[in-house]
């Protein structure tokens, strides 16, 4: 679709300039990003604020916070990374268990510089995922990219699923931003044996792709809520281009943290599968 | 009881007090006096079309007439010599000397005026036709005015040109669609020969649909809307198409720079039957093969035309009309494809049942429709589509009372069907399941009734009122919701079930007043219904936009409509001047909620917000006619803004089509016999649009923080075209008549902003650059026609 929109503009000659303009500004206010997910690791809550719309510098980072997580049977308190100062870490041994609602607590903090003692919560629920058979590499000759098809049993049942896809290249996380991942709901494919569904891809990049033959490549399937699915959808649509003909009126993301706060916390459970790259273009099945 | 419904009951009195009136009169007239009755068509005496419009003035009485979209006209006399005067724009006038002592019928034809037709930039039908129409917020276009105006690429086009009247706006940079008087783009009604055309739009917009060749007149009605129209709340558009030459074949051709047309009309009978096709093809694509890289070979994206007409008279008092369109756009590259368009039919039958009655019977089909897919079958094909289809039959009336008053009554009746969406995979073991959404069907009816009453040679009053019932008829599933607009339930509807009606009494009135020959003062108010709604939440409309109707969940939304204006005709009728005032009021409004999820959705109710809106502004219009030079300056000062409950914090903001300022220049300037000369220059205050009033980093990326909806304006829009024609030598004794056209859109390269994005430093993503997308730059365009 955006193809055709493209070729389109073309004819039309659209150009582009940059502009200068005279923003509004606003108050900081509180930026929470806490995932809770079921694998075994050091889980995070990075707290920062918000900033004018042209700071063009990193946003400062809230510290000296009192961070606790509860799953419903105890109060984890999270512990501020002294070398990523804003980062709150549990232990390492630290996993999500499904079926779980956490709660996350965050207290000490002033934001608005009152002197007084600000509180922030939010909650989330850990839905299960279904279990990744397998995952496939195919070459898309017509769009020049790597797709990645996804082999599962999706579960089906009465409530709508919701899943995220990210790629991770030899243990490093590719898609390091929400931006680049993708996240679809179960409506298409509702209960049935995903044979091959194109869930993501490794795009063409200055003439070269960001995988080589040799390359382990791993598809990480998260089951997310639908809250956290719609805050995805907002923030590729708020941070991507804006085409008047399909894109409504900007608005901010719907985050669920309270008292005014931006940002998420939310939990999800991760399933994952892997291939090796060999980089042959004509295997199709 | 409220205003609203005081206001309502204060004009049925008016208009019962009134047909009280008119009854008692009559009932008087016909003891004292013998009515004749003269009733005929007025026809263009060298094609045969009928005159829609044109005026008759009785010089002995001083009173007058008016022909109807047919080119009918009706007048009672009483016995005695009269000399009638038949006139319309471009025409050379005629008057008739009849000896009125028996009721008879006469057709009138009149000559194509010495004063060049192709010349004339606007003009109402008659000199002074703007003070003396009751009708005020109604601009009336024909096809060879339209002609004239410079446009975007030289494709002329009529929406292009409306954009330049006071009160209407391109809701977007180049687009067809238009917001009049600060409305939402559905809430027109666009009619192609009565069949509603549902998305007005080629190529994402920047072109519509009417070619200019196949179409006879255009009429707007912003204020006051005839009770005969409804289910729209901001304007009706009223497109004719030619009905084809009757006495000779003849035809048009033109090439452009992105589309080709030809049109071909004739008589079948001469006299009696004639046809006119006219089709218009564009043909970008054929030029990719040359241009365009080696993978981009095989795209196509082209669209065409089709429009046809026949009309056949059977006897005086029987007319038949069939008139289609048929247009479509194609987009496909190796991978995808997308195709839409619209399809209409009209059948009508006009019959005069004696001198004073006639009526005409119409049976309508319109449809739209869109598909979308991939190309080759595999795994992850896939195919979506979805439609809209209308059925319906309309009768009208005109009842030729007497001199004072002319009566149109009638209904309509339509049959809605729409298919929201459907998806579905291509493979034969498909592990895609298929998505269906409900069709929805309803069907929406409407009586009407209305006069146009000479209360005193200088005191018109139109008045009427429409009373419409929509209905939601099963099958389908109505789903329930609670206060956060969550779904709680839902329940199967039977097939022919109604389970749901909404009623709406509409009434319309509009008074004009004559203080001196060339100065008239008018008022009027305006009660419209809408129970169809599109569901877009983008400023331009898009392909895939889809029409959803009044259900339980969504109530009709609603506008009142009052305006005043003061008409003053200088240089003996040839400048106009007018100004108008507006206020409108709307009930029921429907906004989207943020990030609303509108495509292949069967909660899409769960998103819409609701709220009240309102509108108001001044419009000023000067037509000059002046020798050699014609054309005119509109301004419009507007006011629009919304309150929706779950929109911007419930709190007040501008509807995205509140322009402060719109002017629009149009100059036409005869140079000599063979060439002519014309400029428009817009300008309009910049659209409201929300601008990040702050950032946060969310997910590794930077995340704009927005305060209030609409709270900034994109950059002022203006712009100059200008234009070129240069006629063929010696037109009278050739068969073939040429031109050419030359033209230049933006003519002194304005960069207007289409959109503002913000862009991540290449360098630094933590920077932020505001860049913006400006769409033309100069854009020449040469044309030739010719005509035959």
């Amino acid at each position: 679709m955006k193809n055709l929109i493209y070729i389109l503009l073309l004819f039309i000659s659209a150009c582009t300039e940059d502009i200068e303009l005279n923003l509004k500004h606003t108050d900081p206010r509180l930026v929470v990003e806490g995932f809770i997910t079921t694998d075994t690791a050091t889980h995070y809550v990075r707290l920062s604020k918000s900033g004018d719309f042209f700071a063009n510098e990193q946003m400062p980072a809230v510290r000296h916070a009192k961070v606790s997580i509860n799953d419903g049977h105890y109060t984890y308190e999270l512990i501020e990374s002294e070398s990523l100062p804003g980062l709150y870490l549990t232990f390492d041994n630290f996993f999500g268990v499904t079926g779980r609602t956490y709660k996350l607590k965050i207290e000490n903090v002033d934001i608005n510089d009152d002197g007084v003692y600000e509180t922030y919560t939010a909650q989330s629920y850990l839905n299960p995922v279904t279990k990744v058979d397998s995952i496939k590499l195919e070459y898309e000759d017509n769009w020049d990219l790597w797709k990645v098809l996804l082999y599962a049993m999706e579960p089906g049942g009465d409530t709508t699923d919701y899943y995220m896809f990210s790629l991770i290249v030899n243990d490093t996380l590719y898609t390091d931003q929400l931006t680049e991942v993708t996240v679809a709901d179960d409506r298409f494919i509702d209960g049935n044996y995903a044979k091959g569904v194109w869930v993501h891809s490794f795009y063409i990049n200055n003439d070269e792709y960001d995988i080589y033959p040799g390359d382990t490549i791993t598809l990480k399937m998260s089951g997310i809520t639908s809250e956290f699915y719609n805050y995805v959808i907002a923030l590729q649509e708020e941070t991507g281009t804006n085409i008047p003909l399909f894109s409504g009126p900007p608005a901010n993301l719907p985050g669920n943290i309270s008292n005014g706060a931006l940002g998420y916390f939310t939990c999800y459970s991760n399933s994952y599968g892997s291939t090796i790259h060999t980089g042959d273009k004509t295997d199709i099945q | 009881m409220n205003t609203v419904q005081t206001n309502i009951f204060n004009v049925i009195l008016f208009i019962l007090i009134f047909s009280i009136n008119i009854s008692v009169c009559s009932a008087k007239k016909t003891y004292i006096e013998k009515k004749i009755t003269i009733s005929g068509y007025v026809k263009d005496a060298q094609t045969g079309e009928n005159l829609t419009g044109a005026t008759i003035l009785i010089k002995e009485t001083g009173k007058g007439s008016t022909a109807n979209s047919y080119g009918f006209y009706s007048i009672s006399l009483t016995p005695g010599t009269y000399h009638l005067t038949f006139s319309f724009i471009g025409y050379d006038e005629k008057e008739i000397e009849i000896k009125a002592d028996k009721d008879f019928s006469l057709n009138i034809l009149l000559e194509p005026g010495s004063e060049q037709l192709q010349e004339i930039v606007i003009t109402s039908q008659q000199k002074d036709h703007n003070i003396t129409s009751p009708l005020m917020g109604n601009e009336k276009l024909l096809s060879n005015d339209i002609k004239q105006i410079p446009v975007l690429m030289g494709e002329t086009d009529l929406i292009k040109v409306l954009q330049l009247m006071p009160g209407v706006q391109a809701t977007s940079e180049g687009s067809s669609g238009f917001s009049v008087r600060g409305g939402n783009p559905d809430q027109n009604l666009i009619l192609l020969d009565e069949a509603t055309v549902y998305n007005a739009g080629h190529f994402l917009g920047f072109f519509s649909v009417f070619n200019n060749d196949a179409i006879n007149s255009v009429e707007l009605y912003k204020g006051y809307i005839p009770a005969s129209s409804g289910g729209r709340i901001s304007s009706l558009l009223n497109i004719r198409m030619k009905e084809g030459n009757k006495k000779k074949f003849s035809g048009t051709a033109g090439i452009g720079t992105i589309a080709s047309r030809f049109t071909l009309e004739g008589p079948i009978i001469k006299d009696r039957t004639s046809f006119i096709v006219s089709a218009r093809r564009t043909y970008l694509d054929l030029l990719i093969p040359v241009f365009a890289k080696d993978d981009m070979k095989d795209n196509r994206i082209y669209f065409y035309d089709l429009n046809a007409k026949v009309n056949h008279t059977l006897n005086k008092n029987n007319h038949f009309y069939l008139s289609g369109y048929f247009g479509r756009d194609v987009f496909r590259n190796e991978f995808s494809k997308m195709d839409f368009g619209n399809k209409t039919f009209t059948a009508r039958w006009n019959h005069v049942y004696n001198p004073r009655l006639f009526s005409n019977l119409t049976l309508i089909y319109s449809n739209y429709d869109y598909g979308l897919g991939t190309i080759e079958s595999g795994a992850n094909s896939f195919e979506w589509k979805s439609n809209l289809k209308d059925w319906s039959l309309k009768a009208d009336f005109n009842y030729y009372m007497n001199t004072s008053n002319t009566i149109s009554f009638g209904g309509q009746t339509t049959y809605h069907d729409i298919m929201p969406g459907n998806a579905y995979g291509k493979d034969e073991d498909d592990m895609y399941n298929e998505i269906r959404l409900a069709n929805t069907n309803s069907l929406e009816h409407a009586i009407y009734i209305s006069n146009t009453q000479n209360i005193t040679q200088r005191f018109v009053v139109k008045y009427g009122l429409r009373f419409s019932i929509f209905q939601n008829i099963g099958p389908g599933t109505l789903f329930e919701y609670d206060d956060n607009y969550n779904v709680t339930g839902e329940r199967e509807i039977k097939k022919g079930e109604i389970y749901n009606t909404y009623t709406g009494l509409e009434p319309r009135i509009s008074l004009s007043y004559i203080l001196t020959p060339g100065t008239s003062v008018k008022a009027s108010y305006s009660r419209t219904k809408q129970y169809l709604n599109m569901a877009s939440n983008s400023t331009s409309s898009s392909p895939l936009d889809i029409w959803f109707p009044a259900s339980p969940n969504v109530k009709p939304q609603t506008a009142d409509q009052y305006s005043v204006g003061f008409f003053k005709n200088i240089f003996s009728n040839k400048v106009e001047t007018s100004l108008e005032l507006f206020y409108k009021n709307m009930q029921n409004t429907i906004d989207f909620k943020d990030h609303a999820e509108l495509l292949l959705n069967e909660h899409l109710e769960g998103e819409l917000r609701f709220g009240k809106s309102w509108s108001y502004g001044a419009e000023i219009f000067v037509r000059y006619n002046l020798n050699n030079w014609k054309g005119w300056i509109s301004y419009t000062r507007l006011k629009a803004e919304r309150k929706i409950d779950g929109v911007n914090n419930n709190k007040t903001y501008l509807s995205p089509y509140d322009h402060t300022n719109d002017i629009s220049l149009v100059v036409n300037h005869r140079i000599s016999e063979r060439s002519s000369f014309a400029a428009n220059w817009v300008f309009y205050t910049g659209a409201p649009v929300t601008l990040p009033v702050g950032r946060y980093e969310s997910g590794g990326v930077i995340v704009p923080l927005y305060s209030d909806r609409n709270e900034e304006r994109m950059p002022n829009y203006h712009r100059l075209d200008l234009s070129f024609t240069l006629h063929s030598k010696n037109k009278k004794q050739k068969q073939c008549k040429g031109e050419w056209v030359f033209s230049v859109y933006n003519a002194y390269y304005r960069k207007n902003a289409w959109v503002i994005n913000f862009e991540n430093d290449d360098d630094n993503p933590l920077i932020i650059h505001a860049r913006m997308t400006y769409l033309f730059s100069i854009i020449p365009a040469i044309t030739y026609n010719i005509k035959f």
